[in-house]
């Protein structure tokens, strides 16, 4: 009975200490912000079925679907409003994806966060692709930050190569793209990204790996 | 929050657009209180402190990235200094050429810590901040003893008030009183046998006495006075058992494994009922100590001089810190006391471990519940439990502690 005693006032304190802390994150309201549980929408708050191509024509801030293929994770995120050093999409609660022309370099608020990547060899390798037909060949790298606040740097060797055109819809519009077909590996993993790539370079549509938690996310340009 | 680019060319005004209170708004938001900026000559010098992370390493790359949202493109560096108890606890330079090359690089996370410069600084600037001189708490608290042979758990379970009034720059009066709610500290199962005086001893009368109790009360002078060289002077109501004043100085660089310190204390015996009267026992403590944090996470202090029964000797003390922020240790003590002499358990030794709050929540906080298991305490070899011991400020702050983590940076 008075070790039941001790452990009720043990835990009773670790909550009152855990209940003094608040934490504040960004919320961005709008009516594009929707992040939430494909298990928890119904039809009515489906992004896919809620977002029609004439409320998209009535804004001009961009805006993405993301997917995250192995889970039932699925939101539209507009960018953040301030400055920095790539594109960065802001959930309205605080959870952040950043792409530079197009390519995944980061991720925040994803309990398997992506740090940093090296997508500068891509970018070159995505403008070579939609002329030539030799697959081109380079390096890249993932930096992700794992248990003990240790770093874990995955290289792996790509290479890009293009499929041919291949259009897209998003939201009830056709895009003329090319699709580009990437795989990289290394001796612990191999995946394939796709770039659904359109004339003016901009990457319309694309399914990137993020790591090996989260694995492949889909990324659709909205606006 | 993400690292804002600079732009081309830059805008030569834009210094002047910089103002106090947006980046004190940025930077609240961000879970830290700026202090003061000083912009010369292109640099931009900010004193801020710490509010939220356990981390420093996560502390300082917010504080980076959140200025680079604020500061006029003009500016190619910036320092941030920490302060804790009014004294800057560490500054780091930092260009902002190399916040935007390794913001989201592949690179390791150290890339970014080897090219800031961490420097030991005394000056504060002036304290532009809208501070409260008064500031007080109202929260519970608990105690415990284990492995009494007749009552293995005893525990206290109570609340506590805390008090404390800044008097001036790093000059303080502060005071803790608790009141015990539900406690099994009522009874004094085994009085004290001991034949040294009974420094700690009688500690069960002060559990059964002493509620409501005055824990604390002291007026502390804390200060630099170089700019590796910390300083404290206390005097009051030390601790639960002992009043008296106290003095400390301790040397340790930011970029320094070592850090050496010296503390010498004149005491009495507060009464059992820990008010405001003091019994006829007084004595003079004091140790050097010499700290040295290993590059596994180990921490290593010794301290050689005079505990509270006037014996002499010295005390190990090894404790390591993983990567989550758990600390576990142990400690020993071996005085001049003869074993026999000392009674039961021989010398005094245990061990504790510190859990961060924040590896278990989602929520970030500096807070790390101590729990410490002296096995077998007796007299000899007790030292005073005196409030804002220097090593603390600067353990989990200075460059070895901020490499360690160094992945946070970025988080």
């Amino acid at each position: 009975m008075k070790s039941l005693r001790f452990l009720s006032a043990f835990l009773l304190i670790l909550i009152s200490a855990c209940s003094e802390i608040s934490n504040s994150s960004t919320v961005l309201k709008s009516k594009f912000s929707l992040d939430l549980r494909k298990s928890e929408s119904s039809f009515e708050y489906n992004p896919r079925k809620t977002i029609t191509r004439k409320m998209i024509n009535a804004s001009t801030t961009p805006l993405v679907l993301v997917e995250i293929l192995n889970s039932d994770y699925i939101a539209t995120i507009q960018s953040a409003p301030f400055p920095a050093l790539a594109d960065v999409w802001l959930t309205k609660d605080g959870k952040s994806l950043t792409t530079k022309d197009g390519g995944l370099v980061a991720t925040r608020g994803f309990n398997y966060d992506l740090m940093g990547a090296d997508v500068a060899a891509l970018k070159a390798a995505l403008t070579k692709a939609q002329t030539s037909k030799q697959p081109i060949f380079y390096d890249r790298s993932y930096r992700y930050l794992v248990k003990d606040n240790q770093d874990e740097i995955i290289t792996v060797n790509c290479e890009l190569s293009s499929a041919g055109k291949s259009p897209v819809k998003i939201f009830d519009k056709s895009y003329a793209t090319t699709l580009l077909l990437e795989t990289c590996q290394n001796k612990a993993v191999q995946f394939e990204n796709k770039f659904w790539v359109q004339k003016n370079g901009l990457i319309r549509k694309s399914m990137q790996w993020h790591g090996i938690n989260l694995e492949m996310i889909l990324i659709e340009r909205v606006i | 929050m993400p690292v804002r680019p600079r732009a081309l060319a830059p805008n030569k005004t834009s210094v002047q657009a910089i103002k106090f209170e947006d980046l004190q708004k940025g930077l609240e938001t961000a879970g830290l209180k700026l202090k003061g900026i000083r912009i010369k000559s292109g640099h931009a010098r900010f004193q801020m402190m710490n509010a939220r992370y356990r981390s420093t390493s996560q502390a300082l790359g917010r504080a980076a990235r959140t200025i680079s949202q604020y500061l006029g493109d003009d500016i190619a560096s910036f320092t941030v200094e920490f302060i804790d108890a009014d004294m800057v606890i560490f500054s780091a330079k930092i260009e902002r050429a190399d916040l935007e090359r390794y913001a989201l690089s592949a690179d390791p996370s150290r890339a970014i810590l080897d090219k800031i410069e961490f420097s030991d600084r005394k000056d504060r600037l002036e304290d532009q901040s809208v501070t409260k001189p008064f500031l007080w708490s109202l929260s519970p608290y608990f105690e415990y003893s284990l492995f009494d042979p007749l009552d293995p758990i005893r525990y206290d379970l109570g609340a506590k008030l805390k008090g404390e009034f800044t008097l001036g720059p790093g000059l303080f009066i502060d005071g803790e009183i608790r009141k015990s709610i539900l406690s099994s500290f009522g009874e004094v199962l085994r009085p004290s046998d001991s034949v040294l005086p009974h420094v700690r001893s009688d500690h069960a009368i002060y559990g059964r006495d002493g509620d409501p109790s005055l824990d604390q009360l002291t007026v502390t002078k804390l200060a630099k006075f170089t700019p590796d060289l910390y300083a404290r002077l206390s005097t009051g109501y030390l601790e639960k058992m002992y009043a008296g004043v106290s003095g400390e100085m301790l040397w340790k660089p930011v970029n320094s494994r070592l850090g050496v310190g010296l503390e010498l204390s004149r005491v009495q015996q507060r009464d059992f009922d820990i008010r405001l009267g003091l019994q006829d026992y007084q004595a003079t403590t004091g140790h050097l100590s010499a700290y040295y944090d290993f590059e596994n996470g180990l921490v290593a202090q010794l301290d050689a001089g005079q505990y509270l029964a006037e014996d002499r000797g010295y005390t190990l003390r090894l404790s390591r810190q993983f990567g989550n922020g758990w600390e576990m240790g142990t400690w020993a003590t071996i005085t001049n006391v003869p074993f026999e002499k000392f009674g039961e358990g021989s010398f005094d030794k245990g061990f504790f471990f510190r859990i961060p709050l924040d590896w278990s929540s989602a929520q970030l906080t500096k807070t790390k519940p101590h729990i410490e298991f002296n096995v077998m305490g007796r007299d000899g070899g007790q030292k005073l439990n005196v409030p804002y011991r220097l090593y603390n400020l600067t353990r989990f702050s200075h460059s070895e502690a901020i490499y360690k983590e160094a992945g946070r940076f970025w988080k």
